[in-house]
């Protein structure tokens, strides 16, 4: 006779109305937390992540701002501050280069220069990534420019359960986090644990086992790689695929780990790869894992122009599944 | 007057002021602080009449030339000089510098040395008590040469928009470093530019240590009646350089002088001895006083410690999670 | 590249006989070394090289003739310069890159390629003889010329020269851990990089083998614990009377040569594929919780390896293709995938398949989807069976054919629908 244990209860959901159940959880479930941002409110927001929160928790914690990034970005942190737990969301991260100045000289910094004195508790969500034919000036994956920077916390939730769970997380974090939202991810759906809850933000997962190669990849990349490992399963090729989760701290340990297992190491970034993250990355096995590469590593990220509107050319500039595959081959020659 | 101690009490918070920048710019030529000074001589009846209306759980966020302001929010002198010799004992345990003295205890919210980026901060601070529905207030003051920032109108919209309770105070000392406000702006009236945003705004004489006053209490009652965010533009001035390295190209030695003939404690100082409010003798008492708190600020500094090197990645995370 | 020329070892020395060589191509030499014996009027003379480099190739033999003083008797390569490299061609990019330009030769070029002068210009800034050029016609374009002088091939190239042997960290740790002797290892890879496995078995650790059989096995179970973890399955089974299909197929046959010949394979995928055409439902995908129905039909057939395992590449857009047409793919596709040359499209974009068993001598198969698909059809051996027409019972060759579904997608309805499609489509082969 065999037992099996009752299966948790799932809920399927999209990665949009994940964020969105996100946002309502904390909203509703402690008076310091609220939503700001531009068109958030009535509007529904952008992507139409906060649709219908306007109605349900009223303009005060749904607060629609002007287009004053920085503004608006300062304003959540002196918020945090003063002991509120601001969710701000910048449309993407395209215009939150208008926020820099108070995303890296005070949120990053403010709990340095005071000695420990001000913490600040801030969630900054922004839409990162291409593919959607908008243009170079809304396409840009600059993760690695925040993941620069210390006194940052930076996560890219690239699962229905980390885009249901990981706001909690950095909610409850004491320091500013910056989440990373893919905007080819919100139509994607999948199943999430009905009595799951807050997830780790500091480590890397092991998304799909393997021996033959690592794939190390985050955000809107690790359907690809996924996709990828599959289609190299099927012509015999075992492939560990890590997805990165947070980008800051990076999860040293998981990265060297899958290096130490696959011994083979292909890197996807939807970023550039001059001065980049996937360069930091490898940096990381040079210093740590080197003697565990029994093959040149390759890198699959965006081709180095800014990301053009026509279609083909956009496809063409960014990481594509038969670019991982080909990749791949070429590190396994084979 | 309502509060009969309050003349002497702003005389003495302004030759505090003085004597501890002077101290300053005294230890910055033996090299006991190092990095950017700038000094707040000339420029001391602004903090000191603002601040004086301020009220405990009120916040300050303030600009790279905030020594005075934490010294009118009752900062230790000992601890801010501390923190400018880099030592532990530093109100910011050595890790801000002169730029960026903090004080939780006080609610000084820096110290910020980006022009304008302690603005929106400032309006953010404010709309957390506006969102508590406490009837705190936010003081945040920037110079003249903050008004060309995208970040002030930013900030000077939101707070409008909002209507929260943020006191702007704009230290217009007429040089943003070296740079003129008439080569800087088309506009030179600054309270104008508040009324675009449909703000009440003064213009002031920041000379004058209780017109300074008188403004800001009349501000900060409305602002805590729920009037939402009030501009006060304070004329004034400082008679040193930008900072300890600056030959000062820029302006003429016949205006400084001028401007030195409106001294903000020595005008104060005469018409109170005029008044009969302040004897020269209670004034030397004042000079007397003061000077041995700034001799044990000095030696509250000079016994300081340094921050052991192994600590040095601390504050990037909160040592809750960190640690 | 430097000649080495026959070197005049005294005032009065016009002339030499090469005696002997002492150093061989790809040799590496260095200054001062003895590099050949060279007989004189004075005998003997041990003959030195007054450079570092390797040798590219000697341009005499050793004989009795003599040569003159200052003729070039080899060509050496000092430390940096590229290697030829015969895959690529890349002795003649970098040949041309050192030498002196032959005007009169690339006029000749121009003659057989036409090229403009600028991009006569550029070819020879980078080295290249346009007339080597590899090409179908037409104006050389600036782009082959600069294709011709991608400087991978001179960094393969190098890679040839240096004698000391390219390695990965891995493997390099290893074997100084178990004192191999790289300059012994002879690499796997197309690169001529050695890699752990090159290194020959440790007794106490177990080398580091990639058997494709086992990695197969495993994606095989993968697939199919998740298939069964996953997949609500139905089965139905139909026996189909193939007795006028056969008839039909041997008419058509008659004609053709046997390479030309269509198997009964083809013509019940054919009749797979059209009845799927009828009942879309079976043809799709399982995707994050919902089914995605395909327009295109990617016929996956289950194909057994020779070397054990399975693969089931797709034929892609079956939908479209005519009987001779799948005929001619299913041909292909079983030989690429016996020889390990399929496209990764065909490995990863089936949406329904196929499998039969029927040369096993199985007469019945009961299919286990292969995720994400929502359906698979199984064809049993096609035999003689005893059929009752009109009362009667008469031998007909059948086949039993069977549907295993995804309940999440269709019902036993719908699959049964399926079957008696293609039981009608097998009873008029000649509209298929």
């Amino acid at each position: 006779m065999t037992v099996t244990e009752p299966r948790h209860a799932t809920v399927t959901m999209t990665y949009r109305e994940a964020v969105r159940e996100g946002i309502r959880d904390a909203i509703a479930s402690d008076d310091r937390v609220f939503l700001m941002g531009e068109d958030v409110g009535r509007y529904g927001g952008c992507y139409a992540v906060s649709k219908g929160l306007f109605d349900e928790f009223g303009d005060e914690r749904i607060r629609d701002t002007p287009l004053s990034e920085s503004g608006f970005v300062g304003a959540g942190i002196g918020a945090a501050l003063g002991g509120m737990r601001p969710i701000v969301e910048v449309m993407t991260v395209n215009f939150a280069l208008l926020a820099l100045d108070q995303i890296v000289n005070t949120a990053a910094l403010y709990l340095h220069m005071s000695g420990g004195q001000f913490n600040v508790p801030i969630v900054i969500r922004m839409v990162t990534g291409a593919g959607r034919q908008l243009g170079a000036q809304h396409s840009h994956s600059l993760e690695g420019w925040f993941a620069h920077v210390p006194g940052l916390k930076v996560v890219a939730p690239a699962t229905i359960e980390d885009a249901r769970w990981m706001l909690a997380s950095a909610l409850v974090d004491p320091d500013p986090v910056i989440i990373f939202e893919h905007a080819a991810l919100y139509g994607s759906s999948g199943e999430v644990s009905a009595d799951s809850g807050p997830v780790d933000i500091n480590s890397a997962r092991i998304r799909r086992r393997g021996d033959d190669v690592s794939i190390i990849t985050h955000g809107g990349s690790l359907a690809k790689a996924l996709t990828a490992a599959d289609e190299l399963d099927a012509l015999g090729i075992s492939t560990e695929v890590l997805d990165l989760r947070s980008l800051r701290p990076l999860d040293t340990a998981a990265i060297l780990d899958t290096v130490a297992h696959t011994h083979r190491l292909v890197i996807v970034d939807e970023g550039w790869k001059s001065v980049g993250l996937s360069a930091e990355i490898l940096a990381r096995v040079s210093e740590d894992a080197l003697w565990e590469l029994d093959a040149p590593v390759m890198r699959v990220c965006a081709v180095e122009v800014p990301i053009p509107y026509a279609m083909h050319m956009e496809q063409a500039a960014l990481p594509q599944v038969a670019d991982i595959v080909a990749a791949v081959h070429k590190v396994l020659d084979r | 007057m309502k509060d009969p101690d309050q003349p002497r009490r702003l005389l003495k918070q302004m030759v505090m002021i003085r004597r501890f920048e002077e101290k300053c710019a005294e230890l910055y030529q033996v090299e006991k602080i190092r990095g950017f000074l700038h000094l707040y001589i000339g420029e001391e009846a602004v903090a000191t009449g603002v601040i004086d209306t301020l009220e405990a759980g009120d916040a300050v966020v303030a600009t790279y030339r905030e020594h005075g302001h934490a010294l009118a929010l009752g900062v230790e002198p000992g601890r801010i000089l501390a923190e400018m010799y880099g030592k532990a004992e530093g109100v910011s345990m050595g890790r801000g510098g002169s730029m960026h003295l903090f004080d939780a205890d006080t609610r000084l919210f820096g110290g910020n040395a980006i022009v304008g980026g302690g603005l929106p901060v400032a309006v953010g601070l404010a709309l957390a008590d506006k969102l508590k529905g406490n009837d705190r207030v936010t003081a945040v003051f920037f110079g003249e040469g903050a008004v060309a920032e995208g970040e002030f109108h930013e900030s000077m919209n939101l707070a409008a928009l909002w209507r929260l309770p943020v006191l702007f105070c704009c230290e217009n000392n007429l040089y943003a470093m070296g740079t003129a406000l008439n080569r800087a702006q088309t506009q030179m009236r600054i309270t104008l530019k508040a009324s675009a945003y449909e703000m009440p705004a003064w213009e002031v004489d920041g000379m004058d240590v209780l017109a300074v006053s008188q403004a800001a209490t009349r501000a900060v009652e409305s602002i805590r009646g729920g009037a939402g965010p009030h501009f006060l533009e304070l004329r004034t001035y400082r008679f040193r350089a930008h900072s300890m390295f600056d030959p000062e190209l820029y302006r003429d030695k016949d205006e400084v002088n001028k401007w030195k003939l409106r001294d903000p404690i020595e005008t104060f100082r005469t018409m109170l001895e005029a008044d009969a409010i302040v004897t020269s003798d209670e004034f030397a008492a004042i000079e007397a006083e003061v000077a041995v708190e700034i001799d044990a600020a000095v030696a509250f500094a000079e016994a300081g410690t340094l921050e052991p090197i192994h600590d040095l990645t601390r504050f990037v995370h909160s040592e809750e999670v960190a640690r | 590249m430097i000649e080495f020329k026959l070197p005049s070892l005294g005032a009065d020395m016009d002339e030499g006989m090469l005696v002997a060589w002492l150093i061989a191509p790809g040799d590496t030499v260095e200054r001062g070394q003895v590099v050949a014996e060279v007989e004189t009027d004075k005998g003997i003379i041990e003959v030195e090289c007054w450079e570092d480099g390797y040798v590219d190739r000697l341009l005499f033999e050793p004989s009795s003739t003599k040569l003159s003083v200052g003729t070039p008797i080899a060509v050496l390569r000092s430390p940096g310069e590229a290697a030829p490299d015969e895959r690529v061609g890349a002795a003649d990019v970098v040949d041309r890159a050192v030498a002196e330009p032959d005007i009169a030769e690339d006029e000749d070029a121009v003659a057989v390629a036409s090229a403009s002068p600028p991009i006569r210009h550029l070819a020879h800034e980078l080295g290249v003889d346009i007339g080597r050029l590899e090409r179908t016609g037409g104006e050389v374009t600036r782009d082959e010329v600069r294709r011709a002088a991608e400087p991978v091939d001179v960094t393969v190239a190098a890679a040839v020269v240096d004698e000391r042997p390219r390695v990965t960290p891995r493997a390099r740790r290893n074997a100084l851990d178990r004192g191999i002797d790289l300059g012994a290892i002879r690499p796997s890879r197309s690169d001529g990089l050695i890699v752990a496995r090159d290194l020959p078995p440790d007794e106490d650790t177990p080398r580091e083998t990639h058997d494709p059989r086992q990695a197969m096995r495993r994606a095989i179970a993968r697939s199919m614990e998740r298939s069964k973890r996953e997949i609500p399955h139905y089965y139905l089974g139909d026996q189909i009377d193939l007795e006028v299909a056969m008839r039909w197929l041997d008419e058509v046959n008659d004609d053709r040569s046997l390479t030309t010949r269509i198997l009964p394979a083809a013509l019940l995928l054919r009749a797979v594929t059209a009845a799927l055409g009828e009942i879309p439902d079976l043809n799709g995908h399982w995707v994050d919780g919902a089914f995605i129905q395909s327009d295109k039909i990617h016929l996956g057939v289950a194909v057994s390896l020779r070397t054990g395992g399975l693969v089931a590449p797709a034929i892609l857009d079956a939908g479209r293709l005519s009987l001779d047409e799948i005929m001619v793919s299913l041909t292909d596709l079983v030989a690429r995938a016996r020889s390990g040359r399929l496209r990764s499209s065909e490995m990863s974009d089936a949406t329904v398949t196929v499998t039969s068993l029927g040369d096993r001598g199985v007469d019945t198969v009961f299919p286990i989807i292969v995720p994400p698909q929502v359906a698979m059809v199984g064809l049993g051996k096609i035999a003689q069976r005893p059929v009752v027409v009109d009362g009667d019972v008469v031998a007909h060759t059948v086949v039993e054919a069977s549907l295993t579904a995804d309940h999440r997608v269709t019902d036993g309805h719908r699959g049964g629908l399926f079957l008696l499609a293609l039981d009608r489509l097998l009873q008029e082969p000649e509209s298929l």
